[in-house]
């Protein structure tokens, strides 16, 4: 071998080195690039469609980044059945695309795990672990804490809190219309609505929260049955329906049967009594509110019934006045858009975002721009503002025009002369310190536990909202729902539990005339114009046309 | 700069006036004509499904990459380097990365007038009267375009590699495959991994190591997540333009290499 052969070698040998050292450099640089970027810090996504569909609700974030400890998602997703499969896979690719994203927010936080459905010994070793049998097409959340005084007590130790999220169903990932299978009459099966992540955020709260709180429903006043699901459209069986799925604990409470309210009670409802409290049962309440207890009380709408109960002279010791009288708004004749006056359809107020505060229980209403139904209320009025606290209306009768009005016993569902036709506060909410039992105002109170401690009253001009003819009630349900859970929520210090309304699929159909027309311009119209042009451009070609402006010389290299 | 534009329209041109280039054109769009068609029937009319169906949602979106790509960086590195013009081009008074960056633009562009056939359904259906979320379209397109970008990079360094029009195509493709399948057959290699290994420390440690690296890599993932949400996620931006930049930087390199091996 030559010396300079040898020296050309060692050169290439060189440069080759180089060029390896620089790639692998440029490699590390795009590594650490890509690395910090997808820092949570530095990382930012820009949710471009129309409904916010890649995005979760604030309240969803503000729980992700809170979790208190690794949770699990487990996705054990197969195709379904025909004729299913479609909205099956829809709803699957959704839900992947909505724990990508939560992931996202949550970071290690929150593990998802999806199990190939046809490794039937790893599906079956995880089963053991959840201790879970059977399975559908669902997802698992599961979170063991790491202390076990955070454990909930009703769990075996090591065990850990699980909750199932189903395809379909009411507490699904989504709602199904199951479509008709008549030939005559066929309708496909279609997604009505796609909630996906409110299942999955109620299943991340509840294996998070351990001890559920207590919801205690008062009873022996002629309150309507909250463990009535069937018949009684004045009970309130529907609301501790939603409560229970929702992570609360409920029972029944009379004073005279079982004493004072059991320690571990969160919030108190009084819905709708029709007789006074006994002296032994206020001083339970009270003693109840003392310990920081939090209250939801609602008027009947009759204004005898109200008067019977004595609920108005409970209301004014908080500071809270109602009126006998009901809020009635106008209703528009479809035909001729008139107001329809004179008949008891006018004592139903359809209250709009406009028309609510800003607070944890309306935030979610203003958000999605959806009203609520508000039925034979009666006005509220702050008369004197708690010491070291805050009353506020958080729903008010309309100020649109015609206006609402508040028709007074008796009624005749006229707007009279002498009747207020202000807009009228109809729900409020109450909070301040502690007061104690000497009467002294506190500025906050401090439990037995050392906590600090607060009362919280959420005052309804109308127990008819919370009833089954309204939450049971398909058409109108959805309305008042998400209201009735956040102020339960928000009664109960959980205010990061507001609810948020579910996204609906955001499917737009094209007519079958519109869908012809654009298939046929995307299927051939489009390609053969582009292969007559490709002849067009080979034939100038042949001829010499084109191809002189191709090349080196005619671009200037 | 100047040198990559005069690359960029010298390319542009030889594929727009060359039949070969509208005949792929021509391919691509009957195929995202089809892939709209089938999904609409699919879906009953769902106009976004369609539209992203169009744009990532289907084997056939993944299937034109794998393929398109790889033809035309054979036809600009390959077929160059065979018929001698490539040496023409690298003697010429631009640089080398001028003509490695002006080809890669050319590609994309190319794919870029294909992906923009779905923004221009939604304008038909638009104009029948059945508006479609043009944000997410957008972010759709744009990450369709970007995509593209990443496999053409991957393509060209592929191409590069050999003068052989039919080999080089070939690298390509099975890069740009390989890119796509990796992480999906990787994951579930490791799966069985796992299930092999158990809980044990160390190989669980390994097992968890590659399992986020081919997640970091899988593009399905990255682009399914993202663009095809309607979302613009500056992490995903970096990505599809981070690794392009790769790709052509070892091209240049490569490139360069050539002038020591005559």
């Amino acid at each position: 071998m030559s010396r300079s052969q040898s020296v050309g070698k060692i050169s290439r040998l060189g440069i080759l080195a180089q060029v390896v050292l620089a790639v692998f450099l440029a490699l590390a640089a795009v590594l650490f690039v890509n690395w910090l970027a997808a820092r949570p810090g530095v990382r930012q996504r820009y949710d471009l469609t129309a409904t916010g569909s890649a995005s979760v609700d604030a309240s969803t974030r503000g729980v992700l980044v809170a979790l208190p400890g690794v949770v699990h998602i487990d996705v054990f997703f197969r195709p379904e059945p025909a004729p299913f499969e479609r909205v099956a896979q829809a709803v699957q690719s959704r839900t992947s695309e909505l724990l990508e994203v939560m992931q996202l927010q949550a970071g290690d936080q929150l593990k998802i795990t999806r199990h190939n459905m046809l490794d039937a010994v790893g599906i079956e070793r995880r089963k053991q672990e959840l201790r879970i049998r059977g399975l559908e097409n669902c997802l698992i959340v599961s979170h063991l804490p790491s202390q076990p005084a955070a454990a909930d007590p009703d769990l075996p130790p090591g065990v850990p809190a699980r909750e199932v999220v189903p395809l379909f169903g009411r507490y699904g990932l989504a709602s199904l219309d199951p479509g008709n299978p008549d030939r005559n009459a066929y309708r496909a099966p279609a997604i009505m609505s796609f909630d996906g992540e409110k299942a999955i955020l109620a299943a991340l709260l509840k294996v998070t929260q351990g001890k559920r709180p207590l919801v205690c429903f008062s009873r022996g006043h002629g309150e309507g049955d909250a463990f009535e699901l069937q018949g009684d459209p004045a009970g309130f069986g529907r609301l501790e329906t939603i409560l229970t799925d929702d992570g609360f604990r409920t029972e029944r409470w009379s004073g005279t049967e079982n004493g004072e309210l059991p320690t571990d009670c969160s919030v108190l409802a009084v819905l709708e009594p029709k007789t006074p409290f006994t002296e032994e049962e206020q001083e339970f309440i009270e003693a109840f509110m003392q310990r920081g207890g939090r209250l939801v009380l609602a008027a009947p709408s009759d204004p005898g019934q109200l008067e019977s109960s004595g609920l108005d002279l409970f209301f004014e010791s908080y500071g809270v006045e109602i009126t006998p009288g009901i809020v009635c708004e106008p209703k528009r004749d479809a035909a001729t858009t008139a107001p329809v006056v004179g008949g008891p359809q006018v004592a139903y107020v359809q209250a709009l975002p406009d028309d609510m505060g800003v607070h944890p229980i309306t935030g979610p209403y203003k958000d999605a721009a959806r009203p609520l139904r508000v039925p034979a209320a009666h006005g509220l009025r702050v008369a004197r503002q708690p010491s070291l606290g805050l009353a506020q209306a958080i729903v008010r009768s309309p100020r649109r025009p015609p206006g609402s009005w508040l028709d007074e016993p008796p009624f005749n569902w006229v707007p009279d002369d002498h009747e207020n036709q202000q807009p009228q506060d109809l729900v409020l909410v109450w909070s301040r310190g502690f007061a104690a039992a000497s009467g002294v105002q506190q500025t906050e109170a401090v439990g037995g536990d050392g906590s600090v401690r607060e009362n919280r009253i959420v005052f309804l001009g109308s127990g008819a909202m919370l009833q089954d003819s309204i939450l049971a009630d398909p058409r109108m349900g959805s309305f008042n729902e998400p209201f009735a859970r956040n102020l339960f929520n928000w009664a109960a210090d959980r205010e990061y539990r507001v609810s948020i309304s579910s996204k609906d699929p955001a499917v737009v159909r094209a007519p079958v005339e519109t869908t012809a027309f654009v298939v046929q311009v995307a299927l051939w119209y489009l390609p053969i114009g582009c292969f007559v042009i490709g002849v067009l451009v080979g034939l100038l070609r042949r001829r010499g046309g084109p191809d002189r402006g191709l090349g080196g010389e005619g671009m200037g290299v | 700069m100047r040198g990559t534009m005069v690359i960029y329209r010298r390319e542009l041109a030889g594929l727009f006036l060359a039949p070969l280039g509208w005949m792929l054109l021509g391919l691509a769009l009957f195929a995202n004509g089809l892939l709209l068609y089938l999904v609409l029937g699919y879906t009953g009319g769902d106009l976004g499904a369609a539209l992203r169906g169009a744009l990532g949602g289907g084997t056939l979106f993944w299937a034109l990459l794998v393929f398109l790509p790889p033809l035309l960086a054979m036809r600009m590195m390959a077929e160059e380097s065979r018929s001698g013009t490539l040496e023409y081009l690298l003697t010429a008074p631009v640089s080398d990365a001028a003509v490695v960056v002006g080809k890669f633009l050319a590609a994309t562009t190319f794919l870029g007038v294909i992906w923009s056939v779905v923004p221009l359904y939604g304008l038909l259906f638009q104009l029948q009267g059945s508006p479609p979320d043009w944000g997410a379209v957008f972010a759709t397109w744009l990450g369709a375009v970007l995509t593209s970008g990443l496999f053409v990079s991957l393509g060209l360094l592929a191409a590069t590699s050999t003068s052989t029009p039919l080999l080089a195509a070939f690298l390509a493709f099975a890069a740009c495959l390989g890119w796509i399948l990796v992480p999906t057959f990787g994951g579930q290699l490791l799966n069985t991994a796992d299930a092999l290994v158990g809980s044990s420390g160390f190989g669980e440690l390994v097992i968890q190591t590659l399992r986020s690296s081919l997640r970091a890599m899988d593009v399905l993932r990255h682009f399914h997540f993202s663009w095809r949400m309607g979302v613009i996620d500056t992490a995903e931006v970096v990505f599809f333009c981070s690794w392009p930049c790769l790709f052509l930087f070892a091209t240049v390199r490569m490139l360069e290499g050539r002038r020591w091996r005559v």
